[in-house]
């Protein structure tokens, strides 16, 4: 079976689409981990300093006040961005609903919406000269909306049920608010994020995070066209029927198949992953923090090897019961699905195929989330065995029968 | 365990089409030819007896073991089907020698064999050639190695000579003659060349039926004193061959000199002339309403 293996894997090594699949991960990966400023401007915070950065907040004032602030911006636009079906669906309201929802902001606020437009206009009047991107988000962070001195959790809750069922399931609203707190840093708060990264990430643990986000977006379709092409190659190469007659098993040839198609995608996520810890593992030779020098393998083991198994079993399965492409279909509509069903850019694993953590750092979050994602990743492979099995089980059928799905009647006649 | 093949009242169906129907038939070693036009069931048959199909009824043993026991089967197979390739990127020694993983080989075997093999269908000088360089000739060749790679008991091959250009087709039928002592070769092709040259014992199939089962001498006997020579118009050839099963026709000019099987003399001066195995063939399968010449 290892010689097998070491051939099946010759053979994967001999086609085009994967050095397609390493050239685009790479080229990806590279140009979004290239640079990481968040490395560069890591230093420990000092009292006095004038900014120490943003931050979620976990405290249920700035959850209503990032909540009502959300809600405040959607009505003024009459946009609201819902996921009824895990699919982004933009909500617009008709004037009798929009007038209902904008007097919830008012009740919330204790002014009137266009008392609040006013004070949200003259804001960004007086703050027109900004130029970066950066700045432009800071001062979106800055300004508050004035919630009523006496507003309690308890009102806000009950509003944003009455919020919800006015623009629908799956809005922000819908119990997901949880997360819309964000706050500026005090000195005590960048000390604890800055002590987080560097005692317990171990600065490689929020870099790997970083790189876990982006690596995952593309392992969530990439590895589809190396597995289809896997599966199709015996049929191109007419070489199926000679196969399926030799004494070899299903299960053998599949599970083999399958092992060494992973194991070579894998492969470079691990080698890049290694790499781009580097930076991390100089800085915290630099800060005298003692680096997790583990942390690529244990990342890209953990988060992004499910993926992989994922897509790989998806093409694996639709190419063995299809005879066809449509694996690639199907598996960009669900990486694109689970990148629009994201509710955030951090955490909120879920069902999630992708699971996202764009920021450098939050370990507190991310420690809390951790059960959630073990689980996530843990279904995520146990799906990829039971697609597994579902391919020997095709395969095997076809080995017998001699037909496909799409049927093949003719060309076993003769 | 006894070198036979045993099949009894066999019967595939796709659908409504009856691709094979009470096929009841007893294969010994030696060169086994099967007989039929494009669409008889030969390969279909092939196919239930290489474990690459189900059948619908009926009973098969390969040396004793029912053809269900796919995996037993597989390793006392050897089969090499009608459009034998492999991956265009592999060597012919490599993917001799895949092959041979997938028959279970171990290592040592494999380095024994491999050469062995290339040697015997005298690829040893192409044995770094990609297969997607290789003629027909020389991938039948190596499909032919492949299949009896694990020293199998039967050896299934299905239509080995098409498209071949004759020098390889002779090379190719001595192979198979060769490699058919001590075991079954079964040997599917509508070339009767094919047949004629290599095998003593055929079976013809027609329509999923088996029409004729015997040896060669047998088939021929069938037309023995029925075939005719005579020279005629070649005008008057559409006419002949409305009329006649015309076997043979050699123009020359305005004159044809044509071989006709007929139970009496068709024209006036034809002439009695000896038979082969296609006029046979023809003969079997025109008065089977088979295909016609």
């Amino acid at each position: 079976m290892t010689a097998l293996f070491f051939k099946e894997c010759r053979q994967v090594l001999r086609s085009l689409v994967y050095y397609i699949y390493l050239v685009v991960f790479v080229l990806f990966i590279t140009s979004q981990m290239g640079d990481l400023p968040e490395l560069g401007e890591l230093h420990e915070p000092q009292p006095g300093e004038e900014y120490y950065g943003y931050g979620k907040s976990t405290d249920p004032h700035d959850i209503m006040e990032g909540t009502i602030e959300s809600l405040f911006q959607e009505t003024w636009r009459n946009q609201y961005n819902t996921y009824p079906f895990g699919f982004i669906k933009v909500v617009t309201l008709n004037p009798a609903e929009l007038s209902r929802v904008k007097a919830e902001v008012e009740q919330a606020c204790g002014m009137s919406f266009d008392a609040l437009c006013t004070l949200y206009g003259d804001y960004w009047q007086s703050e027109d000269e900004t130029t970066t991107f950066e700045e432009h988000m800071g001062l979106e962070l800055d300004w508050h909306i004035p919630l009523r001195a006496d507003y309690t959790y308890e009102e806000f809750e009950e509003q944003m049920r009455r919020v919800t069922g006015v623009i629908g399931k799956g809005c922000t609203y819908d119990g997901n608010y949880r997360s819309e707190g964000v706050k500026r840093f005090t000195y005590e708060d960048a000390r604890q994020e800055y002590e987080d990264i560097c005692q317990r990430d171990r600065i490689t643990g929020a870099g790997m995070r970083l790189f876990c986000d982006y690596a995952g977006i593309f392992l969530a379709v990439l590895p589809v066209f190396v597995g289809v092409s896997v599966c199709m190659r015996d049929r191109r190469a007419k070489a199926a029927e000679v196969i399926c007659s030799k004494r070899i098993s299903g299960t053998a040839l599949i599970l083999i198949r399958y092992a060494a198609c992973v194991a070579l995608m894998f492969l470079p996520v691990v080698v890049c992953a290694f790499l781009m810890q580097m930076p991390c593992a100089y800085k915290a030779a630099e800060l005298g923090v003692s680096a997790d020098h583990l942390a690529f393998l244990t990342y890209t083991v953990v988060w992004l090897l499910p993926l992989i198994l994922t897509a790989t079993a998806v093409a694996f399965l639709l190419t063995e019961l299809t005879d066809s492409i449509i694996a690639v279909l199907v598996q960009a509509v669900w990486m694109y699905g689970g990148l629009m069903m994201a509710r955030t850019l951090t955490g909120d694993f879920g069902f999630q195929l992708i699971p996202r953590w764009n920021e450098f750092g939050g370990y507190g979050r991310f420690s809390q989330e951790l059960p959630q994602l073990l689980v996530n990743r843990g279904c995520y492979t146990a799906l990829s065995v039971i697609l597994i099995i579902f391919t020997i089980i095709v395969y095997d059928k076809k080995r017998k029968s001699g037909v496909t799905v799409r049927g093949k009647i003719r060309k076993t006649r003769g | 365990m006894t070198t036979q093949i045993e099949i009894s009242h066999l019967s595939k169906d796709f659908g409504a089409k009856h691709a094979l129907s009470d096929v009841s038939l007893t294969i010994e070693a030696g060169m086994f030819g099967l007989l039929g036009p494009n669409g008889a069931g030969k390969t279909t048959l092939m196919k239930i007896l290489s474990t690459l199909l189900e059948k619908t009824k009926g009973d098969v043993t390969v040396c004793g073991v029912p053809v269900e026991q796919s995996r037993k089967i597989r390793s006392m197979t050897g089969y090499l089907p009608q459009d034998f390739s492999m991956y265009g990127s592999m060597s012919a020694a490599e993917a001799l020698d895949y092959l041979a993983v997938l028959s279970g080989m171990s290592r040592a075997e494999r380095k024994r064999r491999v050469p062995e093999l290339l040697e015997r269908v005298n690829l040893t000088d192409q044995s770094r050639l990609k297969v997607r360089a290789m003629s027909g000739g020389m991938k039948r060749r190596l499909g032919i190695a492949q299949a009896i790679i694990h020293d199998p008991q039967v050896i299934i091959v299905d239509e080995p000579t098409a498209g071949l250009d004759p020098e390889e087709r002779v090379r190719f039928r001595n192979l198979l003659c060769e490699i058919a002592k001590d075991r079954i070769v079964l040997l599917s092709t509508h070339i009767v060349g094919d047949i004629e040259a290599t095998c003593e014992q055929i079976a013809i199939l027609d329509e999923g039926k088996v029409v004729f089962r015997g040896t060669v001498t047998e088939l021929l006997r069938m037309v023995e004193g029925k075939v005719y020579a005579a020279e005629v118009s070649v005008r008057e050839l559409d006419l002949l061959e409305k009329q006649f099963l015309v076997t043979g026709i050699l123009n020359t000019g305005s004159v044809a000199n044509v071989k006709i099987v007929s139970d009496a003399p068709p024209l006036p001066g034809a002439k009695p002339c000896g038979a082969d195995v296609e006029d046979a063939y023809l003969f079997l399968m025109h008065r089977k309403g088979g295909e016609q010449r």
